[in-house]
């Protein structure tokens, strides 16, 4: 429709050149600080994060059992040092407990909805991937998106918090919407 | 003093790392082995996703296809104070993290990192995750059929994030 169909070709050479210099790029970065993070991970640090976590999540979720509790800490300790491999690991289980204390039934329980709307808000206190990037792109400063980041995140979890909470409030007045 | 915290965030993160390590009497070395090979396994199962994403968003681009969205979808981004240029990201980065890296890097090319563009595209990026996956899986492993509220809060809150990173990058780095 547009007339350059012959282009296609020359276009999706060119895209595939450039997905190996852009694999390069992402594949050094990313070991390296996933190196750098099991360092921190084995010196126990989301056991200290996960611990001092506890008592603030007590008030967010409804649930009073600690095996699901130290699940979520553990979840949320891990996503905030950025450890992708140990956060979806402790997060399905936890899920899973949450599964049961929900008696396995197909609507999702509040403390679910507010579980997962954790981990679809990102919450890494320091983006190192995404500094990386743009240190590599030439960025002078690199890292200071930092704290733009942390106060986005921050406030967009509440936000999205407070409006689930009244949602699943208002919910539960009427009959069940889904 | 904003600039201070910004810049001192990592170099204070890595080296209460390391420390942390030592005083723990744990093998650094090691550990960072096992973690740099993990990350590298998981960035290699990645590329074949990257690939197709790149080239799907370069012919998408290229056929002329984004002009026909961005012609009807630039006056709604316009509304909300959001650049042209990051509107393809905006759309990819609920459905596939590695496609949002992809057109990361693509915006820090055509723009600059420290672009308007480039920043507010960074903490878009950083501050929102891959909410469709997320969702898939944490519910897959329960019972629940029902996911239509857990996902519309979550691209609600993706949602939220867009409009925050809009007014922090305006409020704390537009002047830099």
């Amino acid at each position: 429709m547009q007339g350059n169909i012959s282009q296609m070709l020359p276009v999706i050479t060119e895209a595939t050149g450039n997905c190996g210099s852009f694999v390069l790029k992402l594949l050094f970065l990313t070991s390296f600080f996933s190196g750098v993070i099991q360092m921190g991970e084995d010196a126990g640090l989301m056991q200290k994060i996960s611990s001092f976590l506890q008592p603030l999540l007590k008030r967010i979720f409804e649930t009073n059992n600690p095996k699901i509790l130290k699940k979520i800490s553990i979840n949320i300790s891990a996503n905030l040092l950025g450890i992708g491999n140990a956060a979806t690991p402790s997060g399905l289980a936890a899920m899973e407990v949450l599964d049961e204390e929900n008696n396995q039934s197909p609507h999702p329980s509040d403390d679910m909805c507010r579980f997962v709307l954790f981990n679809t808000c990102s919450i890494q206190l320091i983006p190192t991937t995404i500094m990386g990037l743009r240190a590599m792109a030439g960025s002078k400063n690199p890292a200071v998106i930092v704290l733009p980041v942390i106060m986005v995140s921050f406030f967009s979890l509440m936000t999205g918090l407070l409006i689930c909470n009244l949602l699943l409030r208002l919910n539960k007045k009427r009959k069940p919407l889904c | 003093m904003l600039k201070l915290i910004s810049e001192w965030a990592f170099p204070l993160f890595l080296g209460f790392i390391i420390i942390s390590s030592v005083i723990k009497k744990k093998d650094a070395v090691s550990s960072f082995c096992t973690g740099a090979k993990q990350g590298f396994s998981a960035i290699c199962s990645v590329t074949p996703n990257i690939l197709a994403i790149m080239v799907a968003s370069a012919i998408f681009r290229k056929s002329g296809a984004m002009d026909f969205f961005l012609h009807y979808l630039t006056p709604v981004f316009r509304f909300f104070y959001i650049p042209k240029g990051i509107a393809e990201l905006i759309l990819l980065r609920p459905v596939s993290g590695s496609g949002a890296m992809v057109l990361l890097s693509q915006i820090y090319e055509a723009f600059g990192a420290d672009s308007y563009e480039g920043l507010l595209a960074s903490v878009i990026c950083a501050s929102t995750e891959t909410t469709l996956y997320t969702v898939m899986i944490y519910f897959g492993v329960t019972r629940v059929k029902n996911t239509k509220f857990p996902l519309l809060i979550g691209l609600l809150t993706d949602f939220i994030v867009i409009l925050l990173a809009v007014a922090f990058v305006n409020l704390l780095l537009a002047a830099s």
